[in-house]
């Protein structure tokens, strides 16, 4: 048990989207040898902002080109068939995110690579899929959020749909169904099922990650438009203020919601039923909020969790880190930066070993392009010319 | 890999990926079922099992005509939530309390090769189930457990709900307009994010099942999976010193950014330009290319110090104009855009439609409700909807009969005692 899951699993990573740069970085994470083929230029996720002081590497490539190797290639020049074709033919996975527009770039089809490696599992990891009348359609986050039914549940009611600041939150969710994809795709193989593209849309990963309400519409007719700061104006279910910063209570059964109001010591307002709590919601919303205004955040936290209430304080994203439980259980991996600290980055969703790592160092664009070649059976005449254009 | 190759209704999943896994599902609410979904989607045979005592609670989730908090006598089967969670999955009702229940999960550990479940840590080792005492039944058993905060440390037996994840993971941080408080995330993503790392977790320790023959205990929390989802916030924390907070929809590195009214009621579209080319794109669609000439505009930095402003001449070209056409004109020219979709104009929009993303199944209670596919195309086919949910128990019969050869007699005892059945054993006045 000592080998890491994927050891041995060649991956060829050609992406150039965050979404599929998190599938390699997922792959990586787990032990496979993931070989990112660049253009001379690097790839566009290199160039996602923002960048480390007075460089152009970017923070988030930091993480996710991490332990991965990097063979830079001109795709439209004279040897770009022949290597490409050598490269894809001692991969298992292939991740592309080319949209349609953009599929004539990729040196040989989907179906020709197909044809000459029946095993190659193939990931196509778009914003719509590669077909349907949006397929070519540019997005970001911000369009994946909006088409993926995630904004609209998100804000004040008379206020414009938000989405969290973080685009790697969209992002990501495509990135790791493609992660799930190839793990499937592998395993197709194995059972000797040949050759797959297996596409993904990342609008439909969104929708169908978090499709309660349309589900709840089909039936109900209501569509539960934005959830402000409470959960459909539940009163124990919302945003409030605390001493020092935000907690949210989550209190939904009848147990939770008594326990809560016995610990904030609102059970004298006399709300014992759902719909008294409901006309009384203006009174219990002022009551729970005075006894959380004093404390502390973690003093609430700890208080309603020891009661069994789900409960949460408000973490900002410099604290996460030092929180006692992810502290504990060494969720998050270390970096060492060029000042010589150390700064906690994100672990693996889940972990097959406890244990934290150290992130590994990324690769120069075409750091390995010899390296590769030379692994691959190409004449020495071509593996010179192909170098020489790299170092150029 | 155990030895049954043949699962309920085999001829249709034989050329599915994960046909020929069996799958033990005593998840409940959102986060595990839609686990167990995937596997089921994509061919394993995936046994819902639930206690007539105690049913999912999911099940009363926008259950109809009723507004409870627990499922009722007449509303269990008719939750549009539950049913868009089960499909191609069998049920079979089991009192893990009695020991007949427990002996035939344990028969069923026997020949499965995945438990998930998403109780709280100490719940099945109440129950003797729990990883030690399954692996001594079945050496290869992957055991994924699926809790708030994982299965050690000092919160392990702390409660958690999908905001609760978010908020201490820092996404509720993250979520609020300029200078406001924060506000919860409707969406929800904690729960598919812890979902996805079982999902992974799972397949990876199968993988390694195929290579020692050894299962394994995988770990969930779904606090850990909601983590790295903010990468880019983490990032830019430990690298830059810079920490990310709530800012209405503004990015740091995007102008404009941000969602803008529109024709109709409550319509609304979101428009990103990143790079100078989207920019000019821009520019050139809502037919104002003084703008780029603008200095306050006229360069990124520029246009993310006078955002506001910018904003306002966005949306004076947005407000009375039809979202869907504000896109393509948008789109056209190369700019991010697309209209904010409710769950109604999702439903009935053209690129799901065309692409075949919702499918109806024939299901008491829920005929015609369109069903959302897995989200993965193999060889450009659709992952099959082969089942719709099953109704409570439907597959009592198949699992215990023809899995695990119990017989008559034994049936009859298990049913006598209310440790298998198809009708709920409602607890005197929980539902009046």
């Amino acid at each position: 048990m000592n080998k890491p899951p994927l050891a041995g699993v060649s991956v060829l990573d050609l992406s150039t989207t965050v979404e599929g740069a998190y599938t390699g970085k997922l792959l990586a994470s787990y032990g496979a040898d993931v070989l990112m083929l660049e253009s001379l230029t690097g790839s566009p996720v290199r160039s996602r902002p923002p960048f480390i002081n007075n460089t152009q590497e970017s923070t988030l490539f930091r993480f996710l080109g991490a332990g991965k190797r990097s063979i830079a290639l001109d795709l439209e020049g004279n040897n770009a068939k022949a290597v490409f074709q050598a490269l894809a033919m001692q991969a298992d996975i292939l991740i592309d995110t080319r949209q349609p527009r953009e599929l004539r770039t990729l040196p040989l089809s989907y179906d020709a690579l197909r044809e000459i490696h029946p095993q190659l599992v193939m990931i196509s990891l778009t914003p719509f899929g590669l077909s349907g009348p949006y397929a070519d359609y540019r997005a970001t986050a911000l369009q994946l959020a909006a088409a993926g039914g995630w904004l609209t549940h998100s804000g004040e009611p008379d206020q414009p749909p938000l989405m969290p600041n973080s685009e790697t939150l969209e992002e990501f969710f495509p990135g790791t169904m493609g992660a799930i994809a190839a793990l499937v795709g592998l395993r197709r193989v194995r059972n000797g099922v040949e050759a797959s593209l297996i596409e993904i849309a990342g609008i439909e990963v969104l929708q169908f990650a978090t499709r309660y309400y349309e589900t709840s519409y089909i039936s109900t007719g209501n569509e539960f438009g934005r959830s402000g700061n409470s959960l459909n104006g539940s009163p124990t279910y919302r945003v409030f203020d605390a001493e020092d910063g935000h907690i949210v209570a989550t209190a939904s059964t009848s147990t939770q919601i008594d326990m809560l109001m016995t610990l904030t010591e609102t059970d004298h307002l006399g709300l014992g039923t759902r719909e008294e709590r409901y006309e009384g919601s203006d009174a219990l919303i002022a009551g729970l909020g005075k006894w959380f205004r004093n404390r502390t955040r973690k003093e609430s936290f700890h208080a309603a969790q020891s009661w069994r209430i789900p409960f949460a304080s408000v973490s900002r994203i410099s604290e996460v880190a030092t929180l006692e439980q992810p502290v504990e259980r060494q969720s998050f991996d270390f970096l060492e930066t060029v000042s010589g600290d150390s700064q906690s980055v994100p672990g693996p969703p889940v972990r097959l070993r406890a244990g934290a790592s150290t992130l590994l160092p990324v690769p120069q664009i075409g750091e390995h392009t010899r390296e590769v070649l030379s692994e691959l059976k190409l004449t020495e005449h071509l593996v010179e010319t192909l170098t020489k254009a790299v170092e150029q | 890999m155990t030895s049954h190759s043949q699962g309920y209704g085999s001829a249709s999943i034989q050329h599915l990926p994960l046909s020929g896994v069996r799958l033990l599902d005593l998840t409940t609410f959102w986060a595990g079922p839609i686990a167990a979904q995937l596997f089921a989607d994509l061919g394993a045979e995936v046994i819902k099992i639930e206690a007539l005592q105690k049913l999912d609670p999911w099940r009363a989730m926008f259950a109809q005509s009723t507004q409870r908090e627990s499922p009722g006598p007449e509303t269990y089967e008719t939750s549009a939530t539950f049913i868009a969670v089960h499909r191609n999955k069998l049920e079979l009702t089991l009192n893990l309390k009695n020991e007949g229940g427990a002996q035939a999960f344990r028969d069923l550990v026997g020949i499965s090769d995945v438990v998930l479940e998403n109780y709280s840590p100490r719940v099945m080792a109440q129950f003797g189930l729990d990883y030690p005492k399954l692996r001594e039944i079945n050496e290869a058993i992957v055991v994924t457990t699926l809790s708030g905060f994982g299965h050690s440390g000092p919160w392990r037996d702390y409660v958690s709900f999908a905001s609760v994840a978010e908020s201490l993971a820092g996404i509720t941080d993250l979520l609020g307009y300029d200078g406001d408080s924060p506000l919860i995330d409707g969406s929800m993503p904690s729960d598919p994010a812890g979902g996805f790392a079982a999902v992974i977790g799972t397949l990876l320790a199968l993988e390694q099942v195929r290579e020692t023959g050894q299962g394994q205990h995988v770990d969930v929390s779904q606090f850990e999976g909601t983590i790295p989802l903010l990468a880019d916030a983490f990032m830019d924390w430990a690298l830059l010193g810079h920490e990310r907070t709530r800012g209405t929809n503004h990015s740091s590195w995007q102008a404009p950014h941000g969602v803008y009214r529109a024709a109709g009621h409550d319509r609304w579209i979101s428009i990103s330009a990143g790079t100078e080319e989207e920019w000019h794109g821009l520019q050139a669609a809502i037919g104002r290319p003084e703008l780029g000439q603008d200095p306050r505009f006229s360069t990124l930095d520029a246009r993310l110090k006078h955002i506001e402003e910018l904003d306002i001449e966005l949306d004076v070209w947005t407000r009375d104009r039809d979202p869907d056409e504000a896109t393509s004109i948008l789109q056209r020219h190369g700019v991010p855009a697309m209209p904010v979709l409710s769950p109604r104009l999702l439903l009935e929009d053209k690129h799901y439609a065309t692409r075949g993303h919702f499918k109806t199944i024939d299901r008491a209670h829920a005929t015609d409700w369109p069903q959302a596919l897995a989200p993965l195309l193999i060889d450009n086919k659709r992952l099959p909807l082969r089942l719709p949910a099953p109704l409570l128990g439907e597959h009592n019969d198949y699992v215990l009969r023809e899995l695990l050869g119990y017989d008559d007699a034994r049936i009859e005892a298990l049913t006598a005692d209310g440790t298998i059945g198809r009708d709920p054993a409602w607890r005197d006045g929980e539902h009046d």
